[in-house]
Formats: C-alpha cells, structure tokens, sequence
C-alpha cells in the first residue's frame, strides 16, 4: 500500500517530481475556471454613464473655449455675457439655499479677480501665442485628467486657474481677462455642481437639456470655428469614448482586475497591523 | 550518460542572490555527477567573456545592454547569434533557463527550440495576476514556454502559480526545491542542552526589509513582545527602505538595550549571525520556498513563521510555529509560544541540522533534475518538436491577436537562424574541449 501523497517538501515522497496528486488537479481545475470564467463585473449601462458624465465634464471645458474664442477672435463684449451668467449662477444658488445665501464669499472672491487681472494679463504677454496655446493644450489635458482620477478638488482647481492665467495674456483688456477668469470658474465650477446637483435630486430631464444644450454651444463653436471636418473627428471620438471604452474597461475588469480572491493568492498577504 | 547542459539566466556570480546561488550549486554538483555544465549570462561591469569557477563551471558573460535591475534589453531575435554560437560550440543538449524576469533565459529557451535542442524552465517566485509587471512576465512566459520541454518549480504552490500563468499541464511541471550547503550552516560550537532558564533568549530576523518582507509587522510586533517578556532580546539583519522605520521603533519604544539592527550581512557571516539566536522570526508576506528558513533551521534554530506561499511545505511540524494570518497578533501569539517552548526546554533543536541535512541537499537536487533531463532526452520520438510543430503550437496558444504576433516572431526566427546557419555554417564553428572530469 502505498502511502498517500502530501503537499511537503521535506518529505522524501514515492512519487515521480512532476507527480500531480488529483486533490491538486482539482484544485487546480477550480483555479483555470475562475480564470478563464466569467467574473462580475459592472453593468455596462452604469459605466456608460460614468464616462458620460466625465464627458460632460470635458465638455464644460469646451464651452470655457468657446467663450476664449468669442472674446479673441470676435468684437463681443464680454461684460454683457459676465452679467448674465453671473446673475444666472446667483439665481440658481438662491433658489437652492432659499434666502439665507451670504454674498460675501462670491463678492471677495470677485473683487481678488479684479485685482488679479492686470497682472494676470501682463503675466506671460512676452511669451510668443504658439507656447501659449501649447501650454494651455497641456494644462487642459491634465485638467481633464485630475478630473478623471477624482484628484482632490484644490488640484483641478489650481491647473484650472494656471490654464486661465496663460490664456489670458491673450485677451486685448483688463476688462476682457475678468470677465474671462470669472465665467470660467463659473462653467467649470459652478456649473458641474449644479449639473451634479440635478442629478442627485433626480431632476434627469433638466440634467438631460443641460446635456444637449451643452453639446449644441459646443458643437455649433466647433463647426462654425473649425469645419465639419473637425467636428466629425470629434463627435466620432465623444462617442468612442462614451460606449467605446467602457466595454474596454469592462474587458479589463473581467481578465486583469483584483477582485478574486483565489487569483490574488499569490499576491503578497496584506498585513494587518490593528 | 553525461549531458552537456547551459544554463541561461541574467543572473549570476558576481551578483550574489538566493537564484545566483541555486545555478551555482546546481552546476557544481551536475559537473560532480560527471555532466558538462556551462552558464549563460550577461556581462557585469568589466567581467566580460569567458571565466572560469570552480570545478571547471565555465561562464560565459555575453556583453549586454542592462537596463533594469541587471536584467538585459529584451530583443528576441538579438541573442540568437551568440546565444546559438555558445550552444554549438558546447555541444549543449539542454538549455536550462532560470527566473521568468530574465530577459537571456526567455530568448534562450526561443533559440534553443528552433535549433531542436531539449529546454527545461526553472521558477524561482510567486507572482500575482493583476499588476502590470506581471501581467507583462506572464504574457511573456505564456509566449516562450508554448514549446518547452519541462518546467522546474521550486514549490507546489509555485507550481500551481506557474500552471495558471503559462498554462502548462501540471505533468510537465516538476517540483525540485532548494537546498541548503549544511556544511555552511552548521549550529554554534556549544549548544546548550540544558538551558538556564534565566538566559536572555535571543530572536534572530534576518531578512531585507522591505514591505513585502513583512517589515511593518516586524516593528509593530518587535515592541509588544518586549512589553510582555523581558527576558528577550532581538537581532534584526538586513537592510532595506524600511531601515528607518526599525530605528525610529528603537527610539520611541526605547528599546536600545534589547534590540540590536546589524544592517546588511554578507553572505558568509549570516551562518554567524544565526547562532546568536534561540528563534528565528520570519514575518515575510509572499515567499515561493523560503531558503532562510531552511538555513536557520539547519543553524539550530526554533522557527516562528507566517504561512505565506510555499511556506507550510518547507519544514516539519515540530521544527515550527505558525502564524495562522499575516497579522500582529496572530505573530505575536506564535511568538510568545516559542519563547515559551525554549525557555522550558520543550523543544530539541539539537537534532535539526542533521534532519535538515538529511531532507535539502544540493546533490539530491541534482540527481532529480537530471531526472528531468533524462526523461526529456529519453521521451518517444512521437513528441514532434519540427518547425511546423512549433507552429502549430503558438497558433493553439493564445488569444487570435497574440497568435499572429506569436507566428510572425516564430517565422523572423526561422529566417535568422537560416540567415545564420547560411552566413556563419555550424562546420565553421569551434568545438570547444571539455574540461577534464577527475573521477574519484
């Protein structure tokens, strides 16, 4: 009778080296069905829906560009514009927190800007347009992407600002560099805590008319601007990323994510200190 | 019969390594069993070319790029050259090619393939399924061991690691562990069979500290045992980022007079600094086989480990004490149950150098691997390795983009190695004279 097998090393065993025991198989065949199985995953529709609400993100960007473009490139003026949307941002906060709203923080947070603008537009006037635009093209790109990873919010707010500030050496007056400062801020935080807000409340239509109403500006900007080209690119893109990729990351999450705990096995234990 | 073996792997002598030192002794004791043994490797610093070591284990260390942490620039085709030159010259029959981040060993077990010679894969570590390291180490082993003849895992846990990440049949994974040099490990002069129990019992750590080495546990759990025991005292070596955090323990738990850190240890004191010790404390988080372990037990010391990886299999029962989970106190408790045994002289450590002697020798070792080997050579010709074998093997491989990459760097190699035997003929190369065997 021979003496049944045991997972030891030190154990001068009666068996081949590369004898596999069937209790291991069978562990072993449990393992390659976890691996190769279907694993949970998200629903596609809920991650669908986080990547569209960071495109909404990307598009609040967008309209920050498309009022650059008005004020550089056309004889608007910015002041009109300003008034309203700030009037707007007041109207909306009031009808939220009812009456009790204090203007102090949004008027000392107006008159820094106003302060700050002549030197933000002497800032970088000697830096040649081409690095301007580089620099800005970079500082949205890691906006977009400290938006992404859910960086603290003084980290968005920061490149958000800097992008700002390099963009605004461009503008012909003081004037232009407030208002552009202030409506940028206001579309890029103000506006996605109200969009947040509606959903939160559940209000989907009113989100979803902020959503196309967003697309439209950007959209109309884009083609107006740059051509139909462009905005086939883009739009193509927008979708991609919409539908596109979450199916990627699905695919990812199924095959590479860590969430099974016989394939984490081998990974280094936690320790747990208490 | 004696083979001609290469062994192929980014790391050797002169760096110096629990895998630096598994591919030495293993030579050493293949050439001692009457088999021809050469090393593969890439060139450390001026060391470049051929060098001998003892016994006639020649070297060869091919000049290479290093790019990370001594392992070469991965180039798949780029070694084949002088990769099939030092085959042929040594008549090489099977390349044995060791650790799956060695960029040499995974070319090597390509070349040899194509040229039709046997290819054995040794692993040394565990790895994980979900980090990009070692998604890319898994893919790439997936890719190169499509066609290789065995596998050597150093554990069974390694091994059932090894059958999911490059999707092997459990059959052709061989499990050969370690082994230790007892004679280097021998226990200390005088061992006190009968203890004063008033005697301090010293606690050995000998590991680099590093979080995966369970360093954090190590300066949580260091000061609660001399809370609760007195009559303790600690040897910490090694080095490692983690260095600081053992200081910073000392000074704010006061512990100067009962903790002692060493920092790094050569290689030939670490026998020394074992036989200072009653207990050897292990906390390490992942482990394929443990040699430390192994050592420490050979050097007469009382083992309190974790249950990480292929820990459980590597020594009896009575040599050990558990530590059922990775937390501070399930260590704790498996320490303090040590200090205990030792301090009432309820375990005999005097016997465990000849028992270790007796369960990891290299020269056992040896003789099962050259199992493998000859199970290899000696297999059924209906184990068809033809060129279009090998093809048809990557095309049954791996997912339908992998498989076509698989094809195409299968067929660039067929062209190189035709390209080279066209351009640089095997009758033009040199066989080099074996290095005289002193039978005894």
């Amino acid at each position: 009778m021979k003496q049944p097998w045991e997972r030891l090393l030190w154990l001068k065993q009666d068996y081949p080296d590369n004898y596999t025991d069937p209790t291991f198989l069978r562990e072993v065949s449990a393992l390659r069905k976890v691996q190769s199985g279907p694993r949970s995953t998200s629903s596609y529709w809920k991650v669908v829906k986080d990547f569209l609400l960071f495109y909404h993100r990307i598009l609040n960007i967008g309209l920050m560009y498309v009022v650059f473009a008005l004020l550089y490139l056309s004889d608007l003026d910015p002041i009109f514009l300003t008034a309203v949307l700030t009037l707007s941002a007041f109207i909306v906060a009031l009808a939220r927190h009812q009456i009790t709203l204090s203007f102090k923080s949004p008027l000392i947070i107006m008159f820094c800007i106003l302060v700050l603008s002549p030197v933000l537009k002497s800032l970088s006037q000697t830096t040649s347009s081409d690095s301007i635009w580089t620099i800005s093209c970079w500082l949205t790109a890691l906006y977009a992407v400290a938006i992404f990873l859910h960086l603290e919010s003084i980290v968005s707010t920061n490149l958000l600002v800097s992008n700002v500030a390099v963009l605004s050496s461009r503008l012909t007056s003081t004037t232009h560099v407030f208002c552009f400062l202030l409506i940028s801020i206001e579309l890029n935080v103000l506006l996605p805590q109200i969009e947040r807000l509606l959903l939160a409340r559940e209000l989907n239509t009113c989100y979803a008319i902020a959503f196309l109403a967003n697309n439209a500006v950007v959209y109309y900007f884009i083609n107006t601007f740059l051509g139909w080209m462009y905005t086939t690119i883009i739009a193509f893109s927008a979708l991609t990323l919409i539908f596109g990729l979450p199916r990627y990351f699905l695919y990812w999450q199924q095959h590479y994510a860590k969430s099974n705990a016989l394939l984490s096995k081998w990974d280094a234990m936690e320790p747990i200190l208490e | 019969m004696p083979y001609n073996v290469a062994m192929v792997c980014d790391f050797f002598y002169p760096q110096l390594g629990g895998v630096e030192f598994h591919i030495y002794h293993l030579s050493q004791k293949l050439i001692k069993l009457g088999h021809s043994v050469v090393v593969i490797t890439h060139s450390y610093g001026d060391r470049t070319g051929v060098r001998y070591l003892s016994n006639g284990l020649k070297v060869y260390y091919v000049p290479y790029v290093v790019i990370y942490r001594e392992t070469s620039l991965p180039t798949v085709f780029g070694s084949f050259p002088i990769v099939r030159n030092i085959l042929l010259r040594e008549q090489i029959q099977i390349v044995h090619a060791h650790v799956s981040v060695s960029t040499l060993a995974h070319e090597s077990l390509l070349h040899a393939t194509v040229m039709g010679l046997q290819t054995v894969f040794t692993d040394h570590s565990l790895y994980g399924f979900d980090s990009v390291g070692s998604i890319l180490v898994n893919k790439l082993l997936r890719f190169t061991l499509t066609n290789v003849g065995g596998a050597i895992c150093v554990s069974n846990t390694c091994k059932e690691n090894m059958i999911l990440r490059a999707k092997l049949e459990p059959s052709q994974i061989s499990v050969i562990p370690n082994a230790v040099v007892s004679e280097n490990f021998a226990p200390a002069g005088e061992r006190r069979s009968t203890r004063d129990i008033n005697r301090p019992i010293t606690i050995v750590v000998m590991s680099r500290l590093y979080p995966n080495k369970g360093a954090d546990l190590l300066t949580h759990l260091i000061p609660k045992i001399c809370a609760v025991q007195s009559n303790v005292r600690f040897v910490v070596a090694g080095d490692g980022p983690k260095f600081v955090d053992f200081q910073q323990m000392i000074e704010t738990h006061r512990l100067q007079d009962k903790v002692e850190l060493l920092g790094a240890v050569q290689h030939e004191k670490v026998r020394d600094v074992m036989c200072l010790g009653d207990i050897y404390l292990h906390a390490s988080l992942t482990e394929a086989f443990g040699t430390v372990l192994v050592e420490a037990a050979s050097c007469g010391l009382f083992i309190v480990s974790t249950m990480a990886g292929g820990i459980p299999e590597v020594l009896p029962k009575h040599m050990t004490v558990f530590a059922e989970q990775t937390s501070v106190t399930s260590l704790f408790n498996a320490t303090l149950k040590a200090i205990l045994l030792v301090q009432h002289g309820q375990v005999d450590t005097s016997s465990f150098h000849e028992e270790v002697a007796d369960m990891y020798d290299w020269i056992d070792v040896a003789k099962r691997t050259v199992a493998v080997y000859r199970g290899l050579l000696n297999q059924s010709p209906s184990k068809n390795l033809s060129w279009l074998e090998l093809l048809k093997n990557f095309h049954e491989r791996d997912g339908p983009w992998a498989r076509c990459l698989y094809i195409l760097c299968l067929l660039t190699e067929y062209m190189v190695f035709l390209t080279l035997e066209w351009i640089y003929p095997r009758d033009m190369i040199d066989i080099a004279p074996k290095w005289p065997q002193n039978k005894e």
